[in-house]
Formats: C-alpha cells, sequence, structure tokens
C-alpha cells in the first residue's frame, strides 16, 4: 500500500505575509524587533499547520484521502508468485495513484466524476483478473493500450487545465478529451462486463438445467401456499 | 514528478522571499530618512534572495516544457 503525504504550503505563506504585517504596522530597525517578527511569524507557522494540516493519501485500495498521519513504514507488496500478477497489481497502483492526482488536479466536476469512475473501473478489472488469471489475455489490449492512452489523454487535459489560458488549441483540444472521456468510460464498463462473460454464460447453462430439472420432477413453476 | 516538485519548492521559497524582501522595503520606506545600516543590508539580502529563487523557478519551468520554449521561439 503506497502512502503519499502532500505538504500544504499555506503555513510558509502565513510567515511571509506576518513579515509583509509586521513591516507595515510595527517598526522593523532593531535586532529585537527582527526578533519578534520572527517569533510571530513562527507563530502563524504553527497556526497555519494547525488550519491547514498536510494530507495523506493511501494508495492501491479504495479508502479516501483521510487527515495528514505518520508515514507507514514502506513495504514491498508481497508477491503472489506470478510475476505477470505481480506486474499487473504494481501497473493497478501506479495507475490508481496516477487517477488520483489527477483527480485531484483537475477542477472540473464532470471530470473528476469521470476520472473517479475510470478510477473505480481500472481497480475492479485489475482485481478481476487478479482473482482470476486465465483472464489475464483478455485484458492485454486494456492494459497495453487503452488504460496508458487515457492516462496520456487526462494528463494531456490537466496540463492545458492547469495553464489556465484559453485559445484555439487548448480550447479543442480540452473539448475533445471531454468528449472522448465519455465514451472511454462506457468502455472501461464494457471491458469489466465482458470478463465476467463466460461466468454469465455458466450460470445461464446451470439455470437452464435446473428448470428442466424440476420441470421433470413435476415440482418447477408452482407456488406456496399462501403466498 | 520529480521536476513538478522541485519547481514547486522553488515557486513557493520565491513567494515568501518577495513577501519579505516587500517587507523590508515597507521597513525601510517607514524608517526614512534615518535608515539603518542593518535594514538596508537586510533589505538587500532578501531582495538578491527573492530574485535567485525567482530565477532557479523560471529555469525550472523552461526545462520542464522545451518543447513550448522552442516553439515559442520560432514563432517569436
Amino acid at each position: 500500500m503506497a502512502y503519499v503525504k502532500k505538504r500544504s504550503v499555506l503555513p510558509i505563506y502565513f510567515v511571509g505575509g506576518t513579515w509583509l504585517l509586521w513591516a507595515l504596522c510595527a517598526p522593523l530597525y532593531q535586532p529585537t524587533h527582527y526578533l519578534m517578527a520572527a517569533l510571530a511569524s513562527l507563530a502563524a507557522y504553527f497556526v497555519g499547520k494547525m488550519i491547514f494540516p498536510d494530507r495523506g493519501y493511501e494508495l492501491a485500495d479504495g479508502s479516501a484521502p483521510g487527515p495528514a498521519q505518520p508515514k507507514p513504514k514502506e513495504e514491498k507488496p508481497q508477491s503472489t508468485g506470478s510475476p505477470e500478477i505481480d506486474a499487473l497489481l504494481d501497473e493497478r497502483a501506479k495507475a490508481v495513484s496516477e487517477m488520483r492526482r489527477l483527480n485531484d488536479s483537475i477542477k472540473d466536476v464532470k471530470i473528476s466524476a469521470q476520472i473517479s469512475h475510470l478510477e473505480t473501473t481500472t481497480g475492479k478489472i485489475i482485481d478481476a483478473v487478479v482473482e482470476k488469471p486465465a483472464k489475464l489475455p483478455q485484458i492485454r489490449k486494456f492494459m497495453n493500450y487503452y488504460l496508458p492512452t487515457t492516462m496520456k489523454l487526462l494528463n494531456a487535459y490537466d496540463r492545458m487545465d492547469s495553464t489556465g489560458a484559453s485559445g484555439t488549441n487548448i480550447d479543442s483540444t480540452k473539448d475533445k478529451i471531454e468528449e472522448m472521456l465519455g465514451t472511454i468510460c462506457v468502455a472501461f464498463s464494457r471491458q469489466l462486463d465482458a470478463l465476467y462473460g463466460e461466468e454469465a454464460l455458466d450460470i445461464s447453462a446451470d439455470i437452464t438445467v435446473m428448470e428442466q430439472m424440476l420441470q421433470q420432477e413435476g415440482i418447477g413453476g408452482m407456488t406456496l401456499e399462501g403466498q | 514528478m520529480g521536476k513538478e516538485k522541485t519547481k514547486g519548492r522553488y515557486r513557493v521559497l520565491a513567494i515568501v522571499w518577495s513577501f519579505a524582501a516587500i517587507s523590508m522595503v515597507a521597513g525601510v520606506l517607514r524608517q526614512m530618512p534615518n535608515v539603518s545600516a542593518m535594514s538596508l543590508v537586510i533589505l538587500v539580502l532578501s531582495v538578491s534572495a527573492a530574485a535567485i529563487w525567482w530565477s532557479a523557478y523560471l529555469k525550472a519551468a523552461k526545462a520542464d516544457n522545451p518543447k513550448k520554449n522552442s516553439e515559442e521561439k520560432k514563432h517569436g
């Protein structure tokens, strides 16, 4: 489980702000004045730390970002015994953490919701394969093309969005990515659904056989008295 | 990712030192006309520090996006 700590910069800005306020309102020409300003800024820093604490994120599972916690000792994920599954789990952790970073960075509510959907679906797809490694060939294209390309598009959107600028290239590219994200969400959901195709077929066959047996025994299609 | 982090740190330091430099300018202006040498030294140091951090930030930003810069040069 990876742990990312995002340090809050506001307390540091509080220090600068305190010095500025001090210079404007109080004398600043003797060593004692500087010392007092330094103490005031130190106090402002700690107050800032209390108001805006560092944020911590636990990655690779579904937990939501919580308040700052001490960084746990880094542990290497346990090997599953299969190098392919280990690589898949590694990819999962990377993709999920990158999607969370992009989700935090991109302010658009709709895009954010779509990224959350992609994050959940990607996790479920990989979990399904980890549970049944025989399904691995089914997600090869997803892992080798669809997922990296989606990350590339999201990163491009984030870069363009963070410029805060508007122009023909930026706006049209962002619009295209927004449009494409809807399609990608549907495609990811279908990929997850396809992983359960075989299971659905088996269950459907079981249901048919059971129905036939019940019919043969003469106990099918009956309802209990009083119902 | 690492470059992005360094760039962010440079920006924070540049902003904080700019605050310090502005504070010193305000302090010196308020002392006028009896400005102490110590205030002047601190003013020069804080302005220099702010300038150093801003140039480091700009350098990091340039290194982070060389493609964009080369295109800008082409058009400029």
